[in-house]
């Protein structure tokens, strides 16, 4: 029993990690369903409109459901636990757009400096996009990873 | 000055150099063009060489002046400033994403579009060695 207490206890979260997986997941399923659908031949992957009503539908619906997730959360949370970022928290969010840096820099260069000799409009646009999601996943997968790992900067 | 300091301080000379260089003397009237595109392509390839030429000469000179300093592997002050640097960086690459996505959709040209990322590039890596150099300078 004790083994189990402690194995349970092991997985217990802060407030600011259910948040990062609630973003993280939020995003993937996201980005996955608006992806799948430009990569299965939906009209966004080629015109400017549909592109803009995709993304326009999925992003919102994301942001609704973070937003009553974040919520929910919070209710859910004791207000003892839910204390302003220290120093630890900060330090991993860092870590986290660190790494995302470098990923956002390759998709920078390669959407930025190396598509627009080769492709035009949506395109480099949906390419944009997955870099910023690209990188936005990295940053948060860092973070639950250095809160896991128990990374103290 | 650190050896680490004084290699950031090269490369933000380095770089505001060349782009400097680049942004003054690329042929704007032609930018709407699809010759914009191949100045953007001619003018690059030297920026790109010069950056890399200075770059090493640099850091081969400071490196024989202080081999021991240049060997030192990072301390723990030399990575939060990288961490806190490239973090600031950051912001600026998103930024200037979505700034770029909004204006293909507004009909930017290509060679807009290219130079609207090198500079997008150019002012984050910008910020993040200035933020480097400003924490290094203060002594955080």
């Amino acid at each position: 029993m004790a083994y189990r207490t402690a194995d349970f206890e092991g997985w217990q979260m802060t407030y600011r990690e259910k948040t990062a997986w609630l973003n993280l997941v939020c995003m993937l399923i996201a980005y996955s369903l608006y992806f799948s659908l430009v990569i299965a031949g939906h009209p966004a992957g080629r015109e400017m409109f549909p592109m803009l009503w995709l993304f326009g539908g999925i992003a919102a619906t994301q942001a609704v459901v973070v937003i009553a997730g974040t919520i929910a959360l919070l209710l859910a949370t004791p207000k003892a636990d839910r204390k302003p970022a220290d120093e630890r928290d900060r330090a991993i969010s860092r870590r986290g757009r660190a790494a995302a840096y470098y990923a956002m820099l390759v998709g920078m260069i390669l959407v930025g400096v190396v598509m627009p000799f080769t492709d035009t409009g949506v395109k480099i646009a949906n390419a944009a996009l997955f870099a910023i999601v690209l990188a936005e996943t990295v940053h948060s997968v860092v973070v639950l990873l250095s809160y896991r790992r128990g990374w103290h900067g | 000055m650190s050896f680490r300091e004084k290699i950031h301080w090269v490369t933000l000379v380095t770089m505001i150099l060349a782009f400097g260089w680049y942004f003054l003397l690329y042929p704007w009237r032609i930018v709407g063009s699809p010759a914009g595109v191949m100045a953007t392509a001619g003018m690059l390839v030297p920026v790109t060489i010069a950056i890399i030429v200075a770059m090493t000469i640099a850091t081969a000179f400071l490196a024989i002046r202080s081999p021991r300093e240049a060997e030192a592997r990072e301390d723990e002050r030399d990575r939060d400033f990288h961490l806190r640097g490239t973090h600031f960086g950051y912001y600026p690459l998103v930024i200037g994403i979505w700034i770029n996505i909004f204006l293909i959709f507004w009909g930017i040209g290509q060679a807009e579009q290219l130079n609207l990322m090198i500079a997008t590039l150019v002012v984050a890596e910008l910020v993040r060695i200035g933020t480097q150099l400003y924490l290094y300078r203060r002594g955080y």
